[in-house]
């Protein structure tokens, strides 16, 4: 009698996973330089090619990629296992973050020998970055309604068009682009085709568009005749739409939808610790806790479906929502424990940590697909559309 | 886990065989007590008691799907706690008294020495025995009591399974239990799964109803603010039946410490938005005696607050974290889970 979709199995971390984690502990013990409280707070925001090939040295990208492509042939949850560490600790994994969690699946799943042979390795040895094309200025959560075009010709394919809001694509070395090959923008999810786009191609001009709290990670991308060749395109022409649905599985569904505010959730309860404990902190804490736990749970439990060949699209959408909604309210719900608390002092670092924590927190939730367009995907999992 | 399959499905088909009956009370009236003789007859009561005492000897992992089936099924009986209380204090149990519904009821702070007393006790209204524990006080040890020996109130509210139960003879104290065993974590564990089955319930009578109803013109279920809302639903609902699982897969020989609070305290949070929801879809028919919505929303409403609240057991966790033992979330994972 139970609705298929709320059906979460419970699957603990494998007890196997405890070694790697020690592993990775340790590499932070030793490399770790003194992240401050809003350095922490940025984490997959954070774009520190240095540490990305620290990491990659260690065995730390690329983890579910078979050893012939240069990974380390791991299951997912050993994966689950080290993002989860290096977000809990804030560490600046931006720079490779977009290609460990979705490229290389991607390319590993729909690429051909040639283009897993070229490219995964690059992205285990952090030699390659990756960034994501999919948003325009007229497709936004209408993503079918992409205009960018790539029109065959001799030996391969010219890209015209722009892409929006394309995190790191002036640090990046490729980006994986949704477009159009056939029909029109009318013809919805027939026509589209994804290739990967050397970004030091002529033709290309990317444009930095700076956030409300002042950084650059926002880029305007624009094509102007680009050639692509043959070999650009990832698995079949046409068959774009189901292929970015099955990556937006896997950037939807991992720890960092959970754990953005993680850090300024650990420097609150140091600062609780440190200073005399408000009778309303343990409630708070507690709250946090218990969704954390829950959230953790069911994030697993798709990295299990995952493992097992599913396709949990409804699942992730799932647990995005809630997780973004627990990333959303920590800062402004601890923000909100301090000003009810004034006779404790809180440090400049924790108090500016925090305010960064509420100005960005609402794009946690624009992201990878917004709150209302995953609503919209579980009512369809329910049988309402 | 997969060789209980069969015992779960049997334990299904029984439940369903007696959905007709409507467990308002297990004995006042015919159809109340008939289900209840039922389940006696099922031997189902004993199973997670020794295979040698004639149970199943199944472990808390095993029973989080039964005690789900029982609130998806049977609200307004304490199954689940039977199921569990038989099984731990099956030689305390007599023939007589082995068979009766027994519920957990919370010791009140204004007991003393010739009163005890148990206010708002769950299934107060259902449940034939009581073990009697004090939430602060682990060093008292707990008490079978009969209902019948108490004096009963019904907070003039008859819709309300919970009752105030007063023993004022101090000879009516009843057996004590001289076993440690974390009685409040069980039974916030019990009733979090209860409470789960309840949940999935209403989410599988309101999607019906929201597809059955038409308003302007199309199905309800067409519009996006519906949409939505039922998706926040299914959300909570599957954040409950996520945590219910993890706290009783972690939960090996006793309850576990900090996932059973977690997990109630988690399933209250999804109970109160999900009982919304489900009674904002359905509108006033929803609010009806004769539609089965409101036995369990009504149970929901009584498991929130009952064996601690989602404050109560946030408060709990969150001291534990805010006392120190472990550094930060990391370390708290590494130790705990």
């Amino acid at each position: 009698m139970m609705t298929a979709v709320t059906n979460f199995e419970a699957k603990p971390l494998p007890k196997s996973t405890r070694a790697l984690r020690e592993d990775v502990q340790t590499f932070l013990r030793s490399y770790k330089p003194k992240l401050t409280e809003i350095q922490k707070a940025k984490s997959w925001m954070g774009f520190d090619r240095e540490f990305s090939k620290a990491l990659a040295k260690k065995g730390f990208i690329g983890l579910t990629v078979p050893k012939k492509f240069g990974g380390q042939g791991k299951d997912g949850f050993s994966r689950f296992t080290v993002i989860e560490e290096l977000l809990l600790n804030g560490m600046p994994v931006g720079a490779h973050w977009i290609a460990d969690r979705q490229s290389a699946p991607l390319i590993l799943k729909y690429g051909t020998e040639e283009q897993k042979s070229f490219y995964l390795p690059k992205i285990c040895s952090a030699d390659a970055f990756f960034c994501i094309g999919m948003s325009e200025p007229n497709s936004g959560s209408d993503l079918a309604s992409v205009r960018t075009r790539a029109t065959k010709i001799d030996g391969g394919w010219s890209l015209s068009g722009q892409k929006i809001w394309t995190t790191n694509a002036h640090l990046c070395d490729f980006m994986i682009i949704l477009v159009r090959t056939s029909g029109t923008a009318e013809d919805r999810h027939e026509g589209l085709s994804q290739f990967i786009v050397d970004l030091k191609q002529p033709g290309i001009d990317i444009r930095k568009i700076r956030d409300l709290t002042g950084d650059h990670h926002f880029n305007e991308v624009f094509f102007n005749e680009v050639f692509l060749p043959d070999n650009c395109l990832v698995g079949k022409e046409g068959a774009g739409w189901q292929q970015v649905i099955s990556e937006l599985a896997f950037e939807r569904s991992g720890p960092e939808r959970i754990y953005s505010s993680i850090t300024l959730f650990d420097a609150w309860i140091q600062h609780s610790r440190d200073t005399a404990l408000t009778s309303d902190a343990p409630v708070l804490a507690g709250k946090i806790l218990t969704e954390l736990i829950t959230l953790r749970a069911m994030s697993l439990s798709v990295v299990a479906k995952i493992e097992e060949g599913e396709e949990p699209v409804i699942e992730s959408a799932i647990v995005k929502d809630l997780g973004t909604e627990l990333e959303q309210m920590i800062p402004h719900a601890l923000a909100e424990n301090l000003a009810t608390n004034p006779e404790s002092v809180v440090s400049q670092e924790l108090l500016s940590a925090l305010a960064y924590g509420m100005q960005i927190s609402p794009t946690y939730s624009l992201r990878g697909g917004t709150r209302e367009i995953l609503r919209g995907m579980i009512a369809r999992g329910l049988g309402l559309r | 886990m997969n060789d209980n399959k069969a015992l779960l499905e049997g334990f299904s088909d029984l439940l369903e065989s007696l959905s007709s009956h409507p467990f308002t009370s297990t004995t006042d009236g015919e159809n109340g007590s008939t289900a209840w003789q039922k389940i006696v007859d099922s031997g189902f009561l004993g199973i997670m008691a020794n295979e040698n005492a004639g149970g199943a000897g199944l472990a808390i992992p095993d029973m989080q799907a039964f005690w789900v089936e029982s609130g998806a099924n049977a609200p307004e009986i304490p199954l689940g706690l039977s199921m569990l209380i038989s099984g731990l204090i099956e030689k305390k149990l007599t023939s007589e008294t082995k068979n009766l519904p027994i519920s957990i009821a919370l010791r009140s702070v204004d007991s003393d020495e010739n009163t005890l007393r148990c206010r708002s006790a769950a299934f107060g209204s259902s449940a034939e025995y009581f073990v009697v524990i004090d939430p602060l006080d682990p060093t008292w040890s707990p008490r079978l009591l009969p209902k019948n020996d108490a004096d009963q109130e019904d907070l003039s509210l008859p819709s309300s399974s919970h009752r105030n139960l007063t023993w004022s003879n101090p000879h009516s104290f009843g057996e004590k239990i001289d076993f440690s065993y974390p009685w409040l974590e069980a039974a916030a564990l019990v009733t979090a799964c209860t409470m789960t089955g309840s949940l999935n319930r209403i989410l599988e009578i309101t999607l019906e109803y929201s597809k059955q109803r038409s308003q302007f013109g199309k199905q309800i279920s067409k519009f996006q603010a519906i949409q939505q809302q039922l998706s926040v639903m299914a959300e909570e609902i599957s954040a409950a039946n996520a945590i219910t699982q993890y706290a009783c897969m972690e939960s090996l020989e006793v309850p576990h410490p900090l996932l059973s609070g977690v997990a109630k305290a988690r399933t209250s949070q999804a109970a109160e938005k999900s009982l919304k929801i489900a009674h904002a879809v359905h509108g006033a028919i929803g609010i009806t005696e004769e539609y089965s919505l409101q036995r369990f929303t009504r149970a929901l409403i009584d498991w929130k607050t009952d064996f601690g609240s989602e404050s109560f057991w946030n408060k709990r966790i969150g001291k534990y974290l805010l006392g120190g033992q472990t550094k930060n979330f990391s370390e708290f994972i590494t130790t705990n889970l």
